[in-house]
């Protein structure tokens, strides 16, 4: 698999931070965060394996194989350990490099990481790479934010057209497989940084409710969580405005 | 009273324009500074505009399903 991501860079002094977005998502989940974060931080978004301009080699798909692969990147990319961003498939990946390698990250930012909650969403994950039409896309994508009408129909279309792209189906399925079976590890990794001083800070939607936090996990990982009210589980776009206040409050106060 | 602007925001890493996707509340419809008053849609991601005042929709310059670029003006309201 080639480290070699695809990334915006918004930001030209700070500490660096590194973005990490969702499944079947790309770095534009960021967009309406990236430009604040780029304020205190020079700020990389990139592309998973798998998904938008990034190679479309996932190995076996694991988190393992993914982790490899930002791991390799900021390796590179940055001379200093880095702020990690994460959202939902993103998050775990921040914890599975907080844990495994700690000289690379700063602190964790995680919005709705997966596997600090109760359980993934398996059949949002099953679903999402076969979808054909945009009513079922617009219809899979409703399900997971608290505000239905925050997803529009150019939304659904771009992300048909996205999947219709060859290879990036198979790419997303094998990816669905190995978060569906990465739970233990991410516990693992969670329970282990929990018990060192990184700070961090978790934020979650009210209406999140399939991926509620599994209090478990977070309690031994010790973060501190926010829930943000009529929320679902893409706090960074439903609810830019106080994501971006914690953002931002988090990048000043561990520096 | 005063006219307030409800202007296109900054829509994040590049974005420069975005299409009105439907208006929340109507010419003459009274708002609450804050309130939700339009949906805004791109590609990547919707957006909610929220009133700038308090007060009553005044005109709306640009009607749903019309693009509009970061800074245009997308109504008046004029404000309590």
């Amino acid at each position: 698999m080639s480290a070699d991501l695809a990334f915006l860079a918004v930001g030209d002094a700070g500490p660096p931070a590194l973005l990490l977005h969702g499944f079947g998502s790309d770095r534009s989940s960021w967009r309406l965060n990236q430009g604040e974060i780029g304020k205190l931080a020079r700020s990389v978004a990139v592309d998973l394996p798998g998904h938008g301009k990034s190679t479309l080699d996932v190995g076996d798909g694991s988190l393992a194989a993914l982790g490899r692969a930002v791991e390799a990147f900021a390796e590179r990319r940055f001379s200093e350990p880095a702020h990690l961003f994460g959202h939902s498939l993103g998050g775990a990946l921040a914890v599975d490099l907080a844990h495994r390698r700690p000289d690379l990250v700063r602190s964790l930012f995680l919005v709705a990481p997966a596997w600090l909650g109760k359980r993934v969403d398996a059949d949002f994950l099953a679903r999402y790479p076969e979808m054909r039409t945009i009513e079922e896309a617009e219809a899979l994508l409703r399900g997971i934010v608290a505000r239905p009408r925050l997803v529009g129909r150019q939304m659904a279309a771009a992300v048909l057209a996205e999947l219709d792209r060859p290879g990036i189906r198979p790419a997303l399925r094998k990816i669905a497989a190995g978060l569906l079976h990465a739970g233990p590890a991410v516990a693992d990794a969670a329970a282990a940084v929990g018990r060192t001083p990184l700070p961090r800070q978790v934020v979650w939607g009210e209406a999140d409710l399939t991926r509620a936090p599994d209090e478990t996990s977070l309690g031994a990982f010790r973060g501190e969580v926010k829930v943000l009210p009529d929320t679902g589980h893409l706090p960074h776009m439903e609810n830019p405005a106080a994501v971006n206040r914690l953002m931002r409050a988090h990048l000043e106060a561990v520096g | 009273m005063a006219d307030v602007p409800l202007v296109v925001p900054q829509l994040g890493v590049d974005i420069e324009e975005a299409q009105v996707e439907s208006w929340l509340k109507g010419v003459g419809e009274r708002v609450a500074k804050g309130e939700q008053i339009a949906m805004l849609t791109t590609p990547k991601v919707n957006l909610e505009l929220e009133a700038p005042a308090d007060g009553a929709i005044k005109e709306i310059l640009v009607p749903a399903d019309e693009i509009a670029k970061v800074g245009d003006v997308l109504a008046i309201i004029a404000a309590d």
